[in-house]
């Protein structure tokens, strides 16, 4: 199974190496024998997207860039489970995150769909990875937390995913919760060895 | 003797002529317009170009510390603000956690998407609500529209009342908001404009006969 984990914390963000490990560890406790690429986006050089449509109208499927972001939409089409890890950040993803994810935009097509009555995009291939996001609190803040489940159930749509894995965890609540919570999100999605 | 003030407009889209950058100049000239005691100055910052260097992100915070409206016009990607935007508001909060607070300032935002409902784009305008809470900026609202490209009436008559209110010194009123929000056509409708004027688009580059190739199947 390939995973891949988009790691969205920036340089002085608090968790941002324990909650990769737990996340890592919960994914191999569940099958040792995983392809887990971890993507730590604050040491990766990825231009913003430009929404040129490069990637739908001229050159479709690739983005204009060929740099870290494109290895990345690679690894995210071609993996069993995608993995978002981010600090809330106003009830949204950090901008490291937002680097790479805006970046994925090759991986859909431009033609339209409808969605339960709204217009979203057709897939351009034909599997997608499970989806599953953890967002990370300092402290307790629920309309953050709250805004940021609402995000991933937007995201979910675009990336199609039907039950999107989300865990929004708060460091202050020590480590044996938070592994709880993530272990619960990652049951969401869990998709065999 | 009219009072001045300043706005200052971030503009969260990589294009130096798109939806982002027409749509905030046609408000800030609506706001010119009202008010005849308020006399309105204001500054446009495209982020991609301002923050690409130290410097002018000093300059950049600097003209916002001086501001009585800030708005950010920006386009949406992935069901949020796209990354430069997101990483102009940490930068904000970075510098201003220490800040001493020199007057009231006020902060609104227009945010269009490629999507025919403005209701994809309500995270981005709480992104920005909950943003102007933790930098201690008075919210005035959002605008969320889709199909922004597409010019029409309602568009217009909502900037200048949110134009209207804003010059005042009030929130944009629910009006504005709700004329906004009117999807410029049916889903439908929507889906089929849409889907030929992408095929159109390609095919005006060569691409017509690629635009379902996959570069990266397994």
């Amino acid at each position: 199974m390939k995973i891949v984990i988009l790691d969205g914390f920036r340089n002085d963000d608090d968790g941002r190496d324990n909650l990769p490990a737990m996340l890592q560890d919960d994914l191999t406790s569940r099958n040792e024998n995983r392809n887990i690429q971890h993507f730590k986006l604050r040491e990766m050089k990825i231009s913003p997207c430009l929404g040129c449509f490069f990637c739908w109208i001229e050159h479709p499927g690739l983005c204009r860039f060929d740099d870290p972001g494109a290895e990345i939409a690679r690894a995210v089409v071609q993996s069993d489970l995608l993995v978002l890890l981010s600090p809330v950040t106003f009830g949204g993803y950090s901008s490291e995150l937002k680097k790479a994810l805006d970046r994925l935009l090759p991986t859909i097509s431009p033609y339209f769909r409808i969605v339960h009555g709204e217009v979203h995009h057709r897939k351009r291939y034909d599997e997608y990875p499970r989806f599953a996001v953890i967002g990370v609190l300092n402290e307790s803040y629920p309309e953050a937390e709250e805004l940021f489940r609402r995000l991933v159930g937007r995201n979910a749509i675009n990336l199609y995913e039907k039950n999107p894995g989300c865990a929004v965890v708060t460091l202050s609540d020590g480590d044996e919760k938070i592994r709880d919570d993530i272990r619960t999100a990652l049951d969401t999605v869990e998709v065999g060895s | 003797m009219s009072e001045k003030k300043k706005a200052v407009v971030l503009i969260g889209s990589p294009r130096k002529k798109g939806n982002s950058i027409r749509l905030s100049g046609y408000f800030i000239e609506q706001l010119r317009t009202k008010d005849g005691d308020v006399e309105w100055e204001s500054e446009v910052y495209r982020l991609y170009a301002w923050l690409i260097s130290q410097d002018r992100l000093e300059q950049l915070i600097q003209a916002m510390q001086k501001a009585d409206l800030i708005v950010l016009a920006s386009p949406l990607y992935y069901d949020s603000l796209p990354a430069v935007a997101t990483y102009a508001l940490e930068v904000i909060r970075d510098h201003w956690k220490q800040r001493k607070v020199e007057k009231s300032q006020q902060f609104m935002t227009i945010i269009n998407s490629g999507f025919p409902e403005a209701s994809q784009s309500e995270v981005a305008v709480d992104i920005c609500r909950l943003f102007a809470g933790e930098v201690g900026l008075e919210w005035l609202g959002g605008l969320a529209l889709g199909a922004g490209d597409m010019p029409r009436g309602s568009v217009q008559a909502s900037l200048e009342l949110a134009a209207e209110s804003v010059s005042r010194g009030k929130p944009i009123p629910e009006e504005a908001i709700d004329l906004i929000a009117r999807p410029f056509a049916p889903a439908f409708m929507y889906l089929v404009m849409g889907n030929s004027g992408w095929w159109f688009q390609a095919r005006e580059k060569g691409a017509h006969r690629k635009i379902r190739d996959r570069p990266y199947e397994k």
